[in-house]
């Protein structure tokens, strides 16, 4: 048992002591955001990246509605050349 | 220590961390199907690339920094090294949180965090 189990939750949240076998890179998202209460540090860094994502999809949006009526076939060869 | 994971490795990883990894159990896999992102620099090519994935914007591809596999070797564990102390966020982050918070733990110098160390900190 790890001795994290046992310590309050307010102190740290769960980006700060789960560790490998309870999350990884595809998950690690979801721990976060179903976390009540987040350290400032994952807090932070969790609305750093919300707003890193907003503006990567804005790029997408804006590139499929300048693109779509051009080129049909765009989003297949996005894909294979992202492999 | 790492059988029946997998991982992707940028390639801005160091070569012994990524056999450390092999020799322990785990498997190389591809960036999209991959259990655990490495990377050790967000602004390396091939990790720019997951920033702007389908994935990652869904929150379903977080980078960890591969100094997080070095603590687990110092620590000779991967219960007491606490993963999400290693995200590694696109280097537009980074400003942002250098900015309100301060650093990363994997910028400094105390690059092992084993858990005694963490609760002897709070
Ligand atoms: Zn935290």
């Amino acid at each position: 048992k790890p001795p994290s189990a046992s310590k309050p939750s307010s102190l740290r949240c769960s980006g700060c002591v789960k560790h490998m076998n309870e999350m990884d890179s595809r998950t690690f998202g979801a721990v976060l955001r179903s976390c009540r209460f987040q350290c400032e540090t994952h807090l932070v860094l969790r609305e750093a990246e919300d707003r890193f994502r907003r503006s990567q999809q804005l790029k997408r949006t804006s590139y499929t509605l300048t693109h779509t009526h051009i080129n049909t076939h765009d989003k297949n060869r996005k894909s294979t050349s992202e492999d | 220590m790492f059988k029946g994971k997998t991982a992707w490795f940028s390639l801005s990883v160091e070569q012994a961390v990524t056999s450390y990894w092999v020799s322990e159990g785990g498997a190389l896999s591809s960036w999209k199907t991959a259990d655990y992102l490495f990377s050790a620099h967000a602004s390396s090519e091939d990790t720019k690339r997951i920033y702007e994935s389908e994935d990652y914007i869904k929150d379903r591809a977080t980078v960890f920094h591969s100094n997080f596999l070095s603590a687990c070797k110092s620590c000779q564990s991967v219960k007491s090294v606490p993963i999400g102390q290693y995200v590694l966020p696109p280097d537009s982050v980074q400003n942002e949180i250098r900015a309100l918070i301060g650093g990363f733990i994997w910028q400094t110098d105390k690059q092992v965090m084993c858990e005694e160390r963490i609760n002897t900190e709070v």
